[in-house]
């Protein structure tokens, strides 16, 4: 007589537990709110299921990196995606077809290396949160193929509430009308006041003309006042960059050049991480009217930053044409020199 | 040059040269004649007084006539004032009259007063008083009498008359003059006269018309009425400003040179102690620099000043033996004996008249030996020009001393076409540089080092102040400069260096502290003068210049350290300056050693210029906006 030995019966509630299912839209918020963060944390949970319900060897937490990295992009990605297929195929599911893979892994990388790239070179917010469009997109499509191939196996669910855990919560409350606002001031607002490029050597003054600025470097555009002063400007104009811009301010003839400038130097400390500031006076030419030319650097978010102050007199006024630029290594180097020599262009209107 | 001293060469010109008179009281028939006729002149000018300014002493005649003989000059002088108030009789009821004992007699001599009743008081010898004219550096053997008008009240009048025969024959033949006819007074009638008698030469040159003058073969007649009163006024050398009219009977530069220089030869000529003073002061590894600035010193320093210009000396200068012997002399003594030993160690020299009240050749057009009142030796030396003032004995060699750098000067050499022109002057005859310490203390006060470096005519300047001071009074004097320059209300101390030795800077060392003056808070702005840069260019600042100004040049080098204590943090630093200017430049560098020390490097530069008036009010806009942007302002952080 021969003995049939069954194997032990696990209890589905003795398996690891896995990610619920989401819906497609909320898994899209939750990357896109997060500027693609929340993707780390999906590419650590997705490799843990895959490990612990498909016996996939991964290290999840080394995955958390692998959304940063674009090298680690191409030669992860592809691993995850036949760690999925072969998934799939061993729980007789239907995947994607080779195609498909390739199209999301050539998409998935292509984006990556946009976002690598637009950390060296400064490219239009608006491009940027298209990007992140995609990303949170082709990421959601894939925690679909992932949530199918969860629902194949019995592990038990972690718990949600309303499709999230409850720290994304306030990831997405937060995240969504900020997007909805950054997208509004970044990308719709100045697109709209945007007219067609100010032609080089283009004149610009003020309503009262008292003061003129020569456009001395090409892509700039006059935009409304208010784009980016609180609404007290003379005139506006906006650089081909999203943070590159000049404002021209007439300020209280009270105050002598020197607390203006000191004031200005107070106010960049508050506003980005200054290293170093420095202060140059020369004569108006053909004049003895003291113009001064306030230079402040530092970085902004991990970028190098520049503002700029040039103060004339004309008339017992002191007028500013405040400039500042921020922008990724690459293109500061690239428009530094551009920038200095328009911030210097401000002067006495001249019929 | 105040007003009140040229006033008095004003009154004093039109060469009122006489000897020979004991009493204005007239004695003979002729002088009777004439005395009534002044009297009744007077009389008339008091019945129309009341046209007269009520408030300024009013000249209300003169008259001047020269004749010219081919062996004398004759001058008769008579002249009238005014004076509507006390105070004018108390300031200026004299009239000065200076004349040469050894060519001049004086004679017809008539003064009085009237008083506004009409009653005449003569002047007698004993209204009279005689003294030595002692002025400093001129070319006169000259005496001067001082009348004081006696019985002169407000509302009355002083008349003075004479006649002044110079004698052509006596020293060093060369007259002229020049007349000034407008004066700080207003002067009501002007006349001058000069006519040629014997077929002798004369000449004149009228600048800035105040006269209509008329000449013929033999006369010059120039007239004027109403003549406006010179306004007083800072910043002017009157002499090259107001109109005069210049009479001279020498015809040529040359010929006056001739005559000069025979008077410098013939002291040249007695020089035997000059190889053994030299002897004295040189060794043979002496440069020919060391060997000049070794013979100025001697000049300048060991022979003291001390005028004899009388018995024939007025022009003519002393023996270099007696000179050197004496170990005092004028101005040509001194030069004489610079001109003599650096011909001796084979640089050429020659002595060059110099007027110190004249900055303009334009009214010098004529030949005449009263236009100069100093004398300097001038060299040439590898295609550079030095003049050297033995007079000054606190300026080196290598410059031009600062009160003459600039005045009409003539040569004493032959030359095709000989002129009067400018003594060279310093591009910057002020030089300055300083360094400044400053180390903030945590509780909110300083330490401040200091030290300042005068070269060329500054140092010479501060010399001068500080050499015949002993310690106690240079730290006294030294203090108020401090506290005019710097600030009040503190003690520094100081260290002086190079007063002996004039051929090296002048430097001052200072060590001050200062109490705690701001408050130390998380954040902080301070703001430093620049003490010596803000004190000159306030000097600079011109109140008045109706005829423009003789800017004389300014260089000021600064650099303050400024210390802030361990863990204080420099923020926003002081603005760099590039203001370029057509007067000069201020020019300004920052950097930032350490994040608790600046260093801020100053340089202001303006260089000698002659100012014409319209260009006043721009060149002290400029002086502003340097004195303004001057400060050193800085903001920091105690972390």
């Amino acid at each position: 007589m021969t003995d049939t030995v069954l194997p032990p019966v696990t209890e589905p509630e003795s398996l690891p537990a896995l990610k619920p299912g989401r819906h497609i839209a909320l898994e899209f918020l939750l990357h896109f709110c997060t500027f693609g963060i929340y993707t780390c944390f999906w590419c650590v949970t997705a490799t843990r299921d895959l490990k612990r319900a498909f016996n996939k060897e991964f290290t999840p937490l080394a995955w958390f990196l692998v959304p940063l990295v674009f090298l680690a992009q191409v030669f992860m990605l592809p691993r995850l995606m036949s760690a999925i297929e072969e998934a799939e195929q061993a729980q007789n599911l239907k995947g994607w077809s080779d195609w498909t893979n390739r199209l999301w892994l050539i998409l998935t990388c292509g984006i990556g290396l946009f976002f690598a790239i637009t950390s060296k070179i400064d490219i239009s917010v608006g491009w940027v949160l298209f990007g992140l469009l995609l990303w949170a997109g082709c990421f959601a499509l894939l925690n679909k193929r992932m949530d199918s191939l969860r629902d194949a196996v019995a592990n038990p669910r972690r718990r949600y509430f309303g499709g999230y855990a409850w720290w994304h919560w306030p990831f997405v409350v937060l995240g969504v009308p900020f997007m909805v606002f950054l997208s509004y001031n970044m990308v719709l607002t100045p697109f709209l006041a945007k007219v067609a490029p100010l032609a080089t050597n283009t004149v610009i003054t003020d309503e009262q003309q008292t003061i003129q600025l020569s456009v001395v470097e090409s892509g700039w555009h006059k935009v409304e006042i208010g784009t980016f002063s609180d609404g007290s400007g003379l005139f506006e104009i906006a650089g081909p960059l999203d943070f590159q811009y000049f404002i021209a301010f007439d300020h209280d003839p009270d105050y002598s050049l020197t607390d203006l400038a000191q004031w200005r130097i107070g106010q960049n400390y508050e506003d980005f991480n200054v290293k170093s500031c420095s202060e140059n006076r020369t004569l108006t030419a053909g004049t003895l009217q003291v113009e001064s030319f306030v230079t402040c650097k530092g970085t902004s978010m991990g970028d190098p930053t520049i503002a700029t102050h040039h103060f004339i007199r004309v008339d017992d006024h002191i007028y500013e044409l405040y400039g500042y630029l921020s922008t990724t290594k690459l293109t500061y180097k690239e428009q530094e020199a551009g920038f200095l020599r328009q911030a210097q262009g401000l002067k006495r209107y001249e019929q | 040059m105040n007003s009140k001293s040229i006033q008095q060469i004003l009154l004093g010109c039109g060469a009122l040269l006489w000897t020979q008179f004991a009493s204005a009281v007239p004695v003979s028939d002729a002088e009777n004649n004439s005395a009534t006729t002044l009297t009744s002149m007077a009389q008339g000018w008091m019945a129309s007084a009341d046209e007269f300014d009520t408030e300024s002493l009013t000249k209300v005649y003169t008259d001047v006539n020269h004749t010219i003989y081919a062996n004398k000059i004759v001058t008769k002088v008579t002249k009238a004032w005014y004076y509507p108030t006390k105070a004018q009789v108390q300031e200026s009821g004299y009239e000065t009259l200076n004349y040469n004992q050894l060519s001049e007699t004086v004679t017809d001599f008539q003064a009085f007063s009237v008083t506004t009743e009409g009653r005449i008081t003569w002047v007698t010898a004993e209204n009279i008083k005689e003294i030595e004219d002692d002025r400093y550096n001129i070319f006169t053997d000259g005496k001067r009498k001082v009348i004081s008008f006696p019985g002169l009240q407000e509302k009355g009048m002083t008349v003075l008359s004479y006649t002044v025969t110079h004698d052509r024959t006596k020293g060093i033949e060369d007259w002229s003059r020049t007349h000034f006819p407008q004066q700080f007074s207003p002067v009501r009638e002007y006349r001058l006269t000069v006519s040629a008698k014997d077929g002798a030469y004369f000449d004149y040159n009228v600048f800035n018309d105040v006269l209509t003058c008329d000449r013929d073969e033999q006369t010059l007649v120039c007239s004027g009425t109403e003549l406006a009163a010179l306004k007083s006024s800072e910043n002017v050398n009157w002499l090259d400003q107001i109109g005069q009219v210049f009479v001279t009977t020498t015809p040529d530069w040359n010929g006056l040179i001739t005559r000069v220089n025979k008077g410098f030869e013939q002291a040249l000529a007695s020089q035997s102690s000059v190889a053994d003073t030299l002897d004295m002061l040189l060794t043979a590894d002496m440069s020919v620099k060391q060997k000049i600035s070794a013979i100025h010193e001697f000049t300048a320093r060991d022979i003291r000043y001390v005028s004899m210009s009388d018995n024939g000396h007025a022009i003519v200068p002393h023996a270099v033996d007696d000179t050197i012997y004496n170990r005092y002399g004028d101005c040509k003594d001194k030069t004489v004996v610079l001109v003599a030993m650096l011909n001796a160690i084979g640089v050429p020299a020659y002595p060059v008249l110099v007027a110190t009240d004249r900055e303009s050749l334009a009214p010098v057009a004529l030949p005449g030996m009263s236009y100069f009142d100093h004398a300097v030796a001038c060299f040439e030396l590898i295609g550079n020009e030095y003049c050297l003032d033995a007079t000054d004995a606190y300026s080196d060699w290598r410059y031009v001393s600062d009160w003459i750098q600039g005045h009409v000067s003539l040569p004493l050499k032959q030359a095709a076409a000989p002129a009067p022109a400018l003594l060279p002057q310093s591009t910057h005859r002020w030089l300055v540089n300083q360094i400044t310490d400053i180390h903030y203390t945590p509780g909110g006060g300083q330490t401040e080092q200091q030290t300042v470096t005068f070269s060329n005519e500054y140092a010479s300047s501060m010399r001068s102040n500080l050499a015949s001071k002993n310690t106690e009074e240079q730290n006294k004097w030294l203090t108020s400069v401090y506290e005019d320059v710097v600030a009040t209300g503190v003690s520094p101390t100081f260290e002086v260096e190079g007063i002996d030795a004039i051929g090296n800077p002048l430097i001052v060392k200072s060590n001050t502290e200062y109490e705690p003056y701001f408050d130390v808070a998380e954040e902080f702005v301070l703001t430093e003068y620049d003490a010596w840069v803000r004190y000159e260019l306030g000097l600079m600042k011109l109140s008045e210049a109706p005829f423009g100004y003789g800017f004389p040049g300014l260089n000021i080098d600064s650099t303050y350290n400024l210390f802030l204590p361990p863990g204080w943090k420099v923020r926003s630093q002081p603005a760099a300056l590039k203001l370029t200017t057509r007067f000069g430049e201020l020019t300004r560098k920052i950097r930032l050693v350490k994040p608790n020390h600046i260093e801020v490097t100053t340089t202001l530069d303006m260089p000698q210029t002659r100012l014409p008036k319209e260009d006043v009010d721009e060149f002290n806009d400029v002086i502003d906006v340097f004195v303004e942007e001057s400060s050193i302002y800085f903001n920091g952080v105690v972390e």
